[in-house]
Order: C-alpha cells, then structure tokens, then sequence
C-alpha cells in the first residue's frame, strides 16, 4: 500500500485505532468536524450513512474493517475526512488529526499511505 | 425560439434510437426465454412506439416496417409461430434494417425501400407473400435502358449538393431556418384553421404572407427549390385571395403536402444535402392552378419534346416504386407543362364520372368529359406517349358513344371508365418516373367491346383549343418584394446544456442561502440588537429573493408552452378522420400552458396513443352516432391548466366509453388475471385493467391502434416523470384521460414526512391524500396488507422495518399518505407530516450503488437531510405480482 513516489508530495496524516497512516493531499478536500450521518437502509456495514457536505449530501465510510482493526471506538476527536474519489466526495471517519507532512521530510517510519482506490474501491 | 419541427424531430430520432437498442438486447434475450411474456411485450412495446413516432414524423416507410414486425411479435405472444434461432435472426435483421433507415431519415430520405424485408417477415408467418420481382424482359430497348439506369443508381438517392450553404456564414444561416420554422409554422395553422372556417381573408393573407418570406429569403441564401414550391403555395393562396380558387380539402390536402415537402426540404437545406425532388409536387399545383383558370383550355406546348417512344407490350403491371428517373428527352419545361395539364384534365374526368354517376345522363358532363380525354389524347401524341394516347382514345369514343345515345350509362360502364382512368394515372406517374410499364391494351378491349354499333370512332368535336401560352407557374406577385431582410431577431440562442448549468449553479444557491437563514434565525436572539446583524439579515432576505427569481426565471426559460406538443395533432386527427372514416373535431383548450421541456417531450408520445385511441375506440362511426341521438361528430377535447407545479392534460371524447365488462371478459380470457379475480375488482380496478401490457379489447388490430399496447406506452412515459393518469369513463357517454404531470423537475414540490427520525419527501405530485387509519383498517389480501380507499384495495407499505423503527401511533391511529403513480396507488405509514417544500433533489453518490426506493437526497429548510422517495420503485415493487 505504501507509495514510494511520494516522497515529493504533501500528504495528510490521521491516527485510526493505535496507527497512523496518510493520504496524498491532493486527494483532500477537507476535513471536517463529526457532524449528524443519517443512516441509510439496505448499507454493507461500512457504510456509516450520509451527512451535509457544503451543499451536497455526501457518504461516510468508517475503513477500519479494510484496515483490520476493529470497528468504532469514533469519540469527540474522530473526524470526517472529506476526499475525492472518482468524481466525489465521500467522508472518511479518522480517529484523530495527526497534521500534514512535508515531502521533504522523509519521515514515515511510523504512517502507512494509503491511496484511495485501495480503501474505497 | 420556435424550433418545433427540430424539437419532434431530435424527439423522434432519439425515442427511436433508445427504442432500437432496447429492442436489440431484448432480442437476443429473448432467443434464451422464447417463453417470457414480459420480455415479449416489451419488444412488441417498443416497436408499437417505433411504428407511432413514425407515422407522427410521416415516415411512412418505417410505420410500414415496424408494423409488419410488430404483428409477428403479436403472433409470437399469441403462439401463433414458434421463437426460433432464424427468426431471431430475421428481426434482428429488421432493427438492423430500421437503423439503416433511421440514417437515412436523418439525411432526409424517408422513402425506404422495405418490400423485400417485408416480404421475408410475411413468409416467417406463414404468408406466402408472392410478390414477383419484377423482370425486364420484353422491354423495348429504351425502356431496359431506362430500367439499368434505375438499376444501377444507389439504392439511396445520391445527394446533389445543390446548395450552396457554404458561402452563407453559419448565424445568418441559423437565422434563415429560424424564421423559416416560424413561417413554416405559420402556414400549417393557418392551413388547418382555414379548412375549418372556410374563405377566410385575413387567414389567408398570413399564409400568403409566410410563403412570401419563405420565398423572398430561400432565394437570398440560394435555396431554390424551397423558393419554386413556396413561391407556388403564394401563388394558390394569391388565387385564393381573389376568389378564384375555392378553398376545399383537396386543396387543403395539397397545401399540407406542400408543407411536408417544405419541412423536408428545410431538415435537408439545414444538413447541407438537399436530395427532395419537388416536381411532382409543383406540378399538382400548377394543375389546380390551372384548373382554376377556367376556360383557357390549351394543348400543350410540348413543341420541341422529343418522343419517347414505347411499344404496347410490356409485362408486368406491378406498383414498383422505380427511383426516380427524368424522361430525358422532353425538356422538363413542357414536360412539367404536360404533365400539369395531364392531371387537370384526370381530375376533370375523375370528377365528371363520379358525377355522371350520381346525376345520371349529362351531355354538359358527358362533353366535359370528351374534351378532357380528347385533350390527353393530342398532347400524348405529341410527346410521343404512345399507350397513354390509345387509352384516352379508347374512352373519348365511349364517350362519344354516350353523347350519340347508344351507349347507356350505368354502373359497371362508370367503373370501367374509372378503372381506365386509374391506369392513366398510373400511366401518368410511370412516364413521370421514365419507366412505363402499365399494361393497357385489355382495358382498350373491354372499352371497345361496350360499343354496341360497331361503328368507328368519329371525333366529331373538335374541342376549342386555346392558345399555348403559359409560363411555368408564376404570375401573382410582382417580384420586386423579394428583398426581404433578416430582421426583428431579439432572440438569442441558449444550449439548453447551458441553462441546465446555471439552474444547477442557482441550486447550489439555494441551498447556501437557506442554511445562511437558519444560521441567522439560531444567531436572531444573541445579536438581534446589533444593528450590523440587522443589516445582514436585510441583506441576506434580498439575496433570498433575488435567487428566487432568478431560479424562476431560469426555469421559464426551460419552458414551452403546450401548443408546440400539440401542434401535430389537428392534422394527425385530420388523418385519423379520413382514414377510419369518422368525424372528429378536434378542440384544443388553453394551449399556452407552459411547461417544462423535458416534461413535454416525456409526454408527446403518451397524448398521441390517447388520441388515437380515442379516435379508434372511442368515437362511433358517424351513423352509430346518430342512432345513439348524438351528433354526427365526434369530439376530443385537448384541455390542459396548471396547479401549483403541476400539469393538468384531459383528453375528453363523447364516444362509446369503455367498456368495464368487455374489459375483464377480455383480462380473463387473456389470462391477466383470473375469472375470480376479475369478479372482485372494482369497476375502477376492472377500468384500469387496460394499462396491463398486453391488454387490447378491439375485437380487431387496426391500423391505427389496438394490439394493447398503446396504454402500456402511456403508462411507461407517464412513469418516468412521476405522472399520474386517471380514466374516467361512462359507457355510451365517453371517456376522460386525465394525466397529471409537473411542470419541471428541477424543483419539486413535496410532502415531508417523518418515519423513524429520517426525513422522507414525498412528491406533492403523487400525493393523492393523507388520512389517519386505525390497526382495524389494514386488511389482509393475498398474505399482503392493504387498506381499501374509495372502493379500491391500496397495498400498505412500512418502511418503518427499513429505517429500523415501529411505526408510531396516536391513540391508535396512524397516519398514512395514499401515493399515485399512473393508475396505481399505495399506502404509506409515516410517523409524523412536516409541511410542505420545494425541494432540490440531488441523486445519492455513485458510491453507494443502487439503492433501493430512494431516488436522491436533499437539503431542508432547516438542514437535515431529507430522502425522497422513488414513487416508481416503491409502486411497482409492491404491485410486482
């Protein structure tokens, strides 16, 4: 999963569970506070709802369960991280904002990166 | 703008494509489960729709094809012939066939050859269709030689390009064919209203008007077969104007003909390839032209035609339509010349006969006649038509016989004579096409053979001849107003692409400034005092109002108004009229309604099966009527209003109505539903039955309707825009279709309920009623609960297990909204009603795949999300039988 061309690029950095991982900036739209997501029926269980984005209404995922972590444990530091993803917006629950990287830097012993096709798809 | 004949026809072309690849998958489904009746009816379905949408667009050949292909569908689902591998292979020929044709169509040519294809769709039903190709044997070298020629032309006219639309720069071009759509459209209502109210000045001023421009400005831009026919209508409507043409339908009928040919021409002019030949056309006019002048009998002047010579034996007298070929010789303007007078003096004798018929014994008639016959005789000879000349010969005798007294009249000489005049026709259209190949020397013999006195043919009369001195067709209106202008254009064209854009951009405005006002309402009671808040709520209801109308008028801008869905229908009635013999007005109520396009487009197709069934099913023949004590007449009333967001269309007949008994005798013996079944529906239920696919009580298949599926078409189109239709119908009185549909889609109006916390929007527009029920109100039907509403059982729906829930009760009760879509109806329980909104609905992500009964999301008011429900989905799933 990780991505050794990205060395130059910026990237977002998020805690899920006891890891950190991140996702190029150039996927990011926005992060964004935990906010109201309104179930929707007939959902695989990933799928947590849709909540207000702007003016759209868009979906949140928890990709824990991708992750092999367990599912939950979201509390008043989670986060939805809003990344596009072929054409759209759809809101990632993280754990936690842990800040942006500077390529330079070189310092990713410890964070995973994760390109969206591989979480969302 | 005006772009109507754009709009039917883009209607057309792309109705037909979605239905031509819907057929084709079906198809080659259809080879895997030859016994899947769904599958059956909606092949037959589309081409039912095919077959409809062509015969709007005059595409006959088309109608013809899909027709045929239609009919074997039917002997398919009646079992009449087994799904076999080649007869999936033959009707995939035919869509293949109809792809072609539709290619064509769009560069104009809508005159397909289809014999052969249908020839094959007949033998697969069992039809020996023995039509014999054509040979060419015994044909005299001239002949053969003109038949090669036909032969080895592309099957598809070759386009010359004739005009030269590349000099013009594209805007004046846009320019040219947008006024001459208005103009055009001008004419074919002018045309309509003028053979309803007869002789009418001003009416006819305005069409000479319209053709007057069409004229003036086909000539700028070089378009000069455009401007030779309209320069011809002016010419008709010119004589109108002075009284000396009397306006009937078979003038009406030319001028629409005319029409047709200008609407052609003008789709060809705009795809640069103009391929319509308008001689024959021409000709007609400048014969009723002719006929007009009174009097001035004349011989032609075919002076320097050279003949064409043809011996009297060919074979064959079969109807081919060869491709057209120009007697070469003749210089076309005595051709023309000849021609035209041909078809005044056919006309002539045509009508003598049948009079003759009717009156009895006439010597005026009887000369009338004589002369006209003569008059073909001596200019035939003249441009060398041999057969022709023989057989007018033949009849002018007999009618000398007449005049002498030894020949009587009576009905089998009458039908002799006409049949003699058929074959001059026929005769006539062959010269015309260069290949002649009637047979007339039979007829020459019977026509003999009725004399009784032997004796020789004495041309006793000579008829007065006039002088030859006309010139093609033009005299009525000096030419010096031909310099017409490109003017009066203040209108500025718009992608409708673009305007979708900008409602979409104003959406998102929407939104945005209504979650401004409840951010600003939860702010009112901490800053009310600041006069800077006071200022930004000011501020913030402006933009609020301001969006309003924007979006308002952005949505306008969208509109139509209902008469251009109409403005076929007079002259589709009209031929509805002639063909199944019956009288139909036709009453168009408040046809300014606007609304959306796409809206009007979902519902051109539905009116016209409504119509037509109308006129085929509902309106009695004309001496039914009159034993029933109603008027000879037949009415369809067209009335359309708004409601709020909503569209209102009935379509109203005081024919027989509809029969609920023959209805479900007819459900039942279809196996649609069962003999018990049948005795516990309602009368309305038993009414609706006629939506069911497949469903036709006309004890035969007509031309114009039947086979059942025309309803179900209806129903389709109806569904995809979330309409409701309502029958209401009273045997012996009539019947009344109304259609409920919204007046736009980008905004829609709904009810907003509760059920477990989740918002739920209900399309206004399917909301037939809101009641409260008690648990003893909900019945049980078939192991499905249903609630029974004005006689009619409505199954129940809870999607309180969905949303992971119990529905909540009020002292027992639970509130429940009856949804419509089409004729359907089901009943929802809801938790609580919120009031009503306009809502924006926005599809859910792609992310999610599909889901089930929800068709998008929205905003509200006060910034939850809102679901709205998919009428269509949650109706059919709970009908799914």
């Amino acid at each position: 999963m990780s991505n050794s061309d990205s060395r130059s690029e910026q990237c977002i950095l998020f805690r899920l569970g006891e890891k950190k991982y991140g996702v190029k900036l150039g996927y990011l739209e926005e992060v964004i506070e935990l906010q109201e997501i309104v179930h929707i029926p007939d959902m695989p269980p990933h799928i947590m709802g849709v909540t207000r984005y702007r003016t759209s209404v868009i979906p949140v995922v928890s990709i824990k369960g991708r992750l092999k972590q367990p599912e939950g444990g979201y509390d008043e530091s989670s986060r939805i991280m809003v990344i596009n993803y072929r054409e759209e917006n759809i809101g990632i629950l993280i754990d936690q904002l842990v800040g942006i990287t500077d390529g330079q830097d070189g310092n990713k012993d410890h964070v995973t990166l994760l390109n969206p096709d591989d979480i969302l798809a | 703008m005006n772009n109507v004949d754009q709009t039917l026809l883009r209607l057309f072309v792309s109705s037909m494509e979605e239905n031509i690849d819907l057929v084709e998958n079906k198809l080659i489904e259809m080879e895997n489960k030859p016994q899947d009746q769904e599958l059956i009816n909606s092949i037959m379905r589309a081409f039912h729709s095919l077959k409809g949408s062509s015969g709007l667009v005059g595409f006959s050949s088309m109608r013809g094809l899909t027709h045929e292909v239609e009919t074997v569908m039917a002997d398919i689902r009646a079992h009449k012939i087994e799904v076999t591998r080649p007869l999936i292979s033959l009707l995939l020929d035919c869509v293949n066939r109809i792809k072609t044709m539709k290619d064509e169509f769009l560069k104009g040519n809508a005159d397909c050859e289809t014999s052969d294809i249908i020839d094959r769709i007949q033998r697969a039903r069992g039809h020996d269709a023995s039509i014999e190709p054509l040979q060419n044997q015994d044909l005299n070298p001239e002949e053969a030689k003109i038949q090669k020629q036909a032969k080895s032309m592309p099957k598809k006219a070759v386009p010359e390009k004739t005009t030269p639309v590349v000099e013009l720069d594209h805007e004046s071009l846009e320019l040219y064919i947008s006024d001459l759509e208005e103009d055009i459209e001008r004419i074919d209502s002018g045309l309509l209203e003028l053979e309803n109210k007869g002789h009418n000045l001003e009416l006819i001023n305005t069409i000479m008007r319209a053709a007057h421009n069409i004229k003036g400005s086909s000539s700028m831009v070089g378009f000069a077969s455009m401007k030779e026919l309209t320069h011809a209508v002016e010419t008709i409507m010119v004589q109108a104007d002075n009284g000396n043409i009397n306006i009937d339908r078979a003038l009406i009928s030319l001028l629409l003909e005319s029409m047709d040919r200008i609407k052609l021409l003008k789709e060809e002019f705009r795809q640069g390839c103009v391929t319509t030949d308008t001689s024959d056309i021409l000709q007609k006019i400048v014969e009723r032209l002719r006929q007009a002048r009174e009097g001035s009998r004349k011989k032609t002047g075919g002076d320097k035609g050279e003949p064409k010579n043809e011996k009297q034996s060919t074979p064959g007298e079969t109807k081919q339509k060869p491709e057209s070929v120009p007697a070469i010789e003749l210089d076309q303007e005595s051709l023309n010349l000849y021609i035209s007078d041909l078809d005044e003096d056919i006309e002539r004798i045509d009508k003598g006969l049948l009079e003759l018929e009717s009156k009895g014994q006439s010597p005026e008639l009887v000369n009338s006649i004589m002369r006209s016959a003569h008059n073909i005789k001596g200019s035939s000879g003249m441009v060398g038509f041999g057969r022709m000349k023989e057989l007018t010969h033949a009849i002018e005798s007999v009618m000398v016989e007449v005049n002498n007294g030894s020949v009587n009249i009576d009905r089998p000489l009458i039908s002799l004579l006409l049949e003699s005049m058929d074959s001059v026709r026929q005769l006539k259209e062959e010269f015309t096409k260069g290949n002649i190949q009637t047979e007339v020397h039979l007829l020459i013999q019977k026509l003999r053979g009725i004399k009784k006195d032997s004796g020789t043919v004495v041309e006793k009369k000579e008829p007065s001849e006039g002088t030859s001195q006309i010139s093609g067709s033009s005299k009525a209106i000096p030419n010096q107003l031909t310099k017409e202008k490109f003017e009066n254009v203040q209108n500025v064209k718009i992608r409708v692409k673009s305007i979708e854009e900008m409602i979409n951009q104003i959406s998102e405005m929407v939104i945005c400034q209504t979650q401004l006002m409840q951010i600003n309402k939860s702010l009112r009671r901490q800053y009310m005092k600041e006069q800077k808040f006071k200022e930004a709520t000011q501020f913030l209801e402006i933009i609020g109002k301001t969006i309003t109308k924007l979006q308002d008028e952005l949505m306008q801008s969208r509109m139509i108004t209902m008469d251009i869905v109409f403005k076929n229908f007079p002259r589709m009635v009209r031929d509805l009229e002639l063909s199944l013999q019956k009288g139909i007005e036709l009453i168009i109520e408040n046809s300014q309604t606007r609304l959306d396009k796409n809206i009007a487009e979902e519902i051109t197709n539905p009116l016209v099966h409504i119509i037509r069934n109308s006129a085929d099913h509902g309106i009695e023949l004309p001496d039914e009527r009159l034993k029933a004590g109603k008027t000879e007449r037949g009415t369809i009333r067209i009335s359309t209003w708004q409601k709020s967001e909503q569209i209102i269309i009935s379509v109203e007949d005081d024919g027989k109505g509809i029969d609920e008994e023959k209805v479900l005798a007819s459900a039942v013996k279809k196996g649609l539903i069962t003999h018990e079944q049948a005795k516990e529906l309602s009368r309305q239920e038993a009414v609706n039955m006629i939506f069911h696919p497949g469903f036709s009580t006309a004890d035969k298949v007509s031309d114009v309707s039947g086979r059942g599926v025309g309803m179900d078409v209806v129903k389709t189109h109806i569904e995809k825009i979330n309409g409701t239709v309502e029958i209401e119908t009273e045997k012996g009185k009539g019947t009344k279709i109304t259609l409920k549909v919204p007046s736009t889609m980008s905004v829609v109006p709904c009810i907003i309920t509760e059920i477990n916390t989740k918002m739920l929007c209900l399309p206004s527009i399917n909301v037939n009623k809101v009641l409260t029920i008690t648990a003893d109100d909900i019945k049980k039907k078939e192991s499905r609960e249903i609630v029974v509403i004005d006689d009619v059982a409505v199954p129940l729906i809870r999607l309180h297990e969905k949303f992971e829930g119990t529905p909540r009760d009020y002292r027992g009760k639970y509130y429940v909204v009856i949804l419509g879509l089409v004729e359907k109806r089901v009943a929802i329980l809801v938790d609580r009603l919120l009031g009503s909104q306009k809502v924006i609905v926005r599809p859910l992500a792609n992310y999610f795949g599909e889901v089930h009964d929800i068709a998008g999301t929205t905003i509200l008011e006060d910034g939850k999300i809102g679901f709205v429900l998919d009428i269509a989905q949650i109706v059919s799933s709970k009908w799914a039988v």
